[in-house]
């Protein structure tokens, strides 16, 4: 079943050049997309290939021009449906200190619980149990300024679990982290992914982050340019390249390998896959 | 050097007085400072006095972080309680010129300075024993009221704890500027006056431009997070009055009681 669907959407930003005139700038063009439930889906692409564009057209941030977004079966278009599908679809940004409400991290995280109406006892549970699953709730009282890049992040993440969202759309949430919070914050997302069952869809610039999903979609000018699974994508990666992408480090190792005549059946992704097939070349 | 005042500061902690309802701490606060203006003399200011250092033992703050609330103001104590002195009537202690120090005006100064401690240190007790947040929270409960007259209050709590959020964020900023800036040749250390203001103007505008950004951002991480003002909203925490509260409001108005019983008695000063 598909938790958000795409359908034929055209839609450009409309700006005002200097005589004011409106000039539109086209991003995405009959664009179909369908996100299925509780799959775990990257998106990459370079900068202005319209990645951010999708994910705010998934909560009606944005509204398409032509076409239609679908969400759980509200279109994004039906104003009255707007936060029923705000509630629905979650929303992480890249900035973590221009998205939190409060100085105080657990009043952040109930922060969208509360605007969602629900009654203080059950607000309560569901902060404490978001703030567990991010494993941040021994910071519950603490302000966020005095929080890492990676656990405001994480304070992020459970802000939008709080609200018991059926996906999270994630926009570039680790670009602006350093290693290990950007580690904590793909941790966490999978494990909400495998555990909880969220869909989520990763938008991100980090090779090592995409192979870790399900589907892996390259976008460029606006269009979809390669869609499958990880292993299915970083096969080509002529074309990955070709797109102003860069493919993940062992795989490029592997493939500069068989470009010097060493054989391998199968597409390395990460650096156990790598170390395990160099192991085995070097036995036999 | 924004690190140094403690005015307006929170100091967590665990006493009756942190866990009071921030309501009651704030309409205390207020009939508190109410009184120190009714006392006519020093009976009545030294009950209102005591009650507040009362108030501060048993917030289990120390008395020297209240006392350093004070320092930044001693100089307009000093400058108020001075000019004070020659204000007095009756035989004069002391002459000088057209100078005359009165028994009276000794009075009236000493007077003033512990009036002017007790405000500061009546209202320093709220911020230090309440969270920002329980803070906003209660200004907005206590303004209900006014929704009627069709002033929206919750825009206007809701607008105050985003600033508060924002404080750290954006001294955090104007340091990383400043330190760009200075990297780049610019010379904010040297000078009189009328350059250094003009020194900021290279740290103000990139402050000013990124907080319109973050406003942005910060809009649409609201409307993802289904915020659409006050209406339909609830809140975790609920506000809640207990037996300390009405302990306090019960000390409070004794107080005040007293108060008036020693300015019908004794009269002024």
């Amino acid at each position: 079943m598909n938790i958000i669907e795409f359908n034929n959407v055209d839609f450009s930003y409309v700006s005002e050049d200097e005589n004011e005139k409106e000039i539109r700038i086209p991003v995405l063009k009959n664009l179909n997309l369908n996100i299925e439930k509780g799959s775990f889906t990257a998106i990459l692409g370079h900068n202005g290939s319209g990645k951010s564009t999708i994910a705010k057209l998934t909560n009606g941030i944005l509204v398409p021009d032509k076409g239609s977004v679908v969400v759980e079966g509200m279109s994004t278009s039906d104003e009255d449906k707007i936060f029923d599908i705000r509630a629905k679809v979650g929303m992480v940004f890249q900035n973590p200190d221009n998205q939190i409400v409060s100085s105080i991290v657990e009043e952040d995280v109930a922060f969208g619980c509360e605007n969602l109406g629900i009654p203080p006892e059950e607000c309560r549970k569901r902060v404490d149990d978001a703030l567990e699953t991010v494993g941040m709730s021994e910071f519950a009282l603490k302000s966020p300024s005095k929080l890492s890049g990676g656990q405001k992040q994480r304070v992020a993440v459970a802000g939008i679990i709080a609200m018991k969202p059926d996906c999270i759309v994630l926009d570039e949430p680790t670009a602006m982290l350093d290693p290990s919070g950007r580690r904590e914050v793909i941790q966490t997302i999978m494990r909400l992914n495998k555990e909880e069952g969220i869909t989520i869809v990763l938008i991100t610039h980090y090779m090592d982050e995409a192979v870790k999903a399900d589907r892996v979609i390259i976008f460029d000018g606006g269009e979809i340019k390669l869609d499958g699974t990880p292993k299915q994508v970083f096969a080509e990666s002529d074309k990955v390249k070709a797109l102003g992408l860069d493919i993940p480090q062992s795989t490029q190792l592997v493939e500069m390998m068989k470009k010097d005549g060493f054989s391998c059946d199968d597409v390395i992704l990460d650096a156990g896959e790598c170390a395990d097939y160099l192991e085995n070349m070097l036995r036999s | 050097m924004i690190s140094d005042i403690t005015i307006g500061q929170y100091f967590p902690g665990n006493s009756p007085i942190h866990k009071m309802d921030a309501r009651v701490k704030i309409v205390l606060t207020f009939a508190v400072i109410i009184t120190i203006f009714l006392c006519r003399n020093f009976a009545s200011l030294a009950l209102v006095t005591f009650s507040i250092f009362g108030f501060v033992a048993l917030s289990k703050i120390k008395i020297k972080t209240v006392l350093k609330g004070i320092k930044p103001l001693i100089f307009i104590i000093a400058v108020t309680a001075f000019i004070n002195l020659f204000y007095g009537t009756g035989e004069p202690v002391a002459e000088f010129w057209i100078f005359k120090i009165t028994k009276n005006g000794i009075m009236n100064a000493v007077f003033l300075a512990v009036r002017i401690i007790s405000l500061v240190v009546a209202s320093s007790l709220l911020t230090y024993t309440t969270t920002p947040t329980a803070l906003t929270y209660a200004i907005e409960r206590l303004l209900k009221p006014l929704t009627y007259l069709k002033v929206d209050v919750h825009t206007f709590a809701m607008t105050m704890t985003i600033a508060l959020r924002f404080i750290p964020t954006l001294v955090e900023e104007v340091e990383k500027i400043t330190a760009a800036q200075k990297s780049r040749g610019a010379d904010m250390e040297s000078g009189n006056l009328i350059k250094r203001v003009k020194a900021l103007v290279p740290v103000l505008i990139p402050l000013f431009v990124s907080s319109f950004r973050r406003a942005n951002e910060l809009a649409y991480a609201m409307e993802c997070r289904c915020y659409r003002g006050g209406e339909g909203r609830t809140k975790m925490k609920q506000l809640k009055m207990k037996t300390g509260d009405y302990f306090s409001i019960f000390v409070v108005v004794l107080m005040i009681a007293g108060v008036i019983l020693l300015n019908i008695f004794i009269g002024k000063i």
